[in-house]
C-alpha cells in the first residue's frame, strides 16, 4: 500500500517502476511484449506514466481503469519499466499528480524528430515487461481468441514432434488439452525446458490463436512462461 | 537518401511513375504476377493475414482522437503510402506486424528478438521514419518512399528477419 500521505515530489529511484497503461491490441506483440508504438509521446511533448511507489497491484490497476474510463477505452494491460529505463535515455521524470492518481508523472525531454523518438521508444520497450490485468484459467483461453492474455494452468504433457516443434499441453493430455503452447523448431528449446514445466502450474503470456477449434499460444521466447511455486497436485 | 537523425520530406508531386507504354506494360505484368502469388495458398495466406491486420488498424485509428488522448487519425495519404510500401516489400520476406502511433503514422514492425528489431513509421508524405536495434548497434533515420523499398531499409529488414 502507498502511504496515505504520498508526496508526489518524493525522490524517484532508478529502480522504481513506472506503469505505462496499454489500450490498443496492436501495441502488444504476439509474444506478449510491448511495441515501441506504445511509448511515442505525441500529441504532447511528454509521455504519461504512473509511479508504482509502493502501490498494491490492485491500486495500480485501479489507476489504469480510471484512465481507461476517461479515454473511453478498454484497459488491455500495462508495460512496467524501471525509472532508469527512461532516465538512461536522457529523459526526465516530472511529477504531475492528478485527482485519483497522485503517482502520475510525465516523462519529458523527448527529442523532436521522429526517428530519434523511435529509437528511444524502442530501447524503453525492450526494457519493459507487459502485464495483462488478469490471469485467466487455461480452460477459458478459447474465449480470448486473437487477444494477448496471461493464462495459468497445469502442464499435463510435453513433447517434441518429428519436425522439432515443441508442445506443452495444458489442462489435459492430447486430444483433451485445454490449451497448447508451442514453439517452432528454430527456437531450439532445450530438453530441460520440457521436464522443467511438466506437472507444474505455469503462467503463460501470449496471443491466443485457434487451430481446429483448439486454442494455442505460440512461444517465441521462454520468457513467456514462468513457473509458480505451487506444484501440480 | 539516408539521413540519420533528421527528417527529409518529399511531396507527392515530385514522385515519378512509369509513363511510357513499355513502362505501363511492365508495370501491369508485375501487378499480375503479384496478384497470382498473393492468391496462392502459402504466400497468399500470409498476405491475407497481413491485410486483415492492416485493415483492422485502419478501422480502429481512422478518426481523430482514436486513443482518447488527442491522437491524430490516419488520413488517406498515409494509408495509401503504407499500402504501396507493403506491396513492394519483396515476396518471401516475412510481412511486418502493423500498428499506429498517436501522431497519425502507420507503423510496420519486423521483430525477431529485442536485439533484432526494426520499426518503420509511415507519414502522409510517404516518409519512412525508421529505427532498428541490431545487437549493440542502433540505426535510425528517415528515407523517402517513391516506388521501391529504399536499399537502406531493405538491408535492415534482411538483417532482422534472417
Amino acid at each position: 500500500m502507498a502511504p496515505a500521505t504520498f508526496d508526489p515530489w518524493s525522490p524517484i529511484s532508478l529502480d522504481e517502476k513506472q506503469a505505462r497503461f496499454v489500450f490498443f491490441s496492436t501495441h502488444i506483440r504476439a509474444d506478449g511484449t510491448v511495441k515501441p508504438d506504445a511509448f511515442i509521446p505525441h500529441p504532447y511533448p511528454d509521455l504519461s506514466t504512473t509511479r508504482h511507489d509502493g502501490l498494491s497491484e490492485r491500486e495500480i490497476w485501479q489507476r489504469g481503469e480510471t484512465i481507461a474510463l476517461q479515454r473511453g477505452k478498454s484497459l488491455l494491460g500495462r508495460a512496467d519499466a524501471v525509472s532508469g529505463a527512461y532516465l538512461n535515455q536522457g529523459l526526465k521524470i516530472q511529477p504531475d499528480p492528478k485527482e485519483g492518481n497522485p503517482q502520475h508523472v510525465n516523462i519529458i525531454g523527448w527529442p523532436l524528430d521522429k526517428p530519434a523518438q523511435k529509437i528511444i521508444a524502442q530501447l524503453i520497450s525492450n526494457n519493459s515487461k507487459f502485464k495483462p490485468p488478469e490471469v485467466i484459467p487455461c480452460v477459458n483461453a478459447k474465449n480470448h481468441h486473437g487477444k494477448c492474455v496471461a493464462v495459468e494452468g497445469v502442464i499435463f504433457e510435453t513433447l517434441k514432434t518429428a519436425k522439432g516443434i515443441t508442445l506443452w499441453n495444458f489442462g489435459a493430455s492430447f486430444p483433451n488439452q485445454a490449451l497448447t503452447a508451442w514453439a517452432h523448431s528454430s527456437l531450439a528449446i532445450p530438453t530441460e525446458a520440457l521436464s522443467e514445466f511438466l506437472g507444474k502450474r505455469v503462467h503463460l503470456i501470449g496471443k491466443v490463436e485457434l487451430h481446429k477449434g483448439k486454442p494455442n499460444i505460440q512461444i517465441f521466447s521462454l520468457d513467456q512462461m514462468s513457473r509458480e511455486s505451487l506444484s501440480a497436485s | 537518401m539516408i539521413v540519420a537523425g533528421s527528417q527529409v520530406s518529399i511531396s507527392p508531386e515530385t514522385k515519378t511513375k512509369a509513363e511510357s507504354d513499355a513502362g505501363r506494360i511492365i508495370d501491369q505484368a508485375i501487378r499480375d504476377q503479384m496478384h497470382d502469388l498473393e492468391t496462392s495458398q502459402t504466400v497468399g495466406g500470409l498476405f491475407s493475414q497481413f491485410m486483415a491486420e492492416f485493415e483492422s488498424v485502419i478501422r480502429e485509428c481512422l478518426t481523430e482522437d482514436w486513443d482518447g488522448n488527442g491522437s491524430i487519425g490516419l488520413n488517406a495519404a498515409t494509408i495509401d503510402a503504407a499500402r504501396r510500401f507493403a506491396n513492394v516489400v519483396p515476396l518471401g520476406v516475412r510481412k511486418p506486424s502493423v500498428g499506429a502511433e498517436p501522431d497519425g503514422h502507420i507503423t510496420f514492425e519486423w521483430h525477431t528478438s529485442p536485439e533484432k528489431t526494426l520499426s518503420v513509421s509511415i507519414d502522409e508524405w510517404a516518409n519512412l521514419h525508421y529505427s532498428a536495434l541490431l545487437g549493440p548497434d542502433r540505426h535510425y533515420g528517415t528515407e523517402s518512399f517513391v516506388c521501391n523499398v529504399p536499399a537502406r531499409l531493405l538491408d535492415l529488414i534482411y538483417q532482422v528477419v534472417t
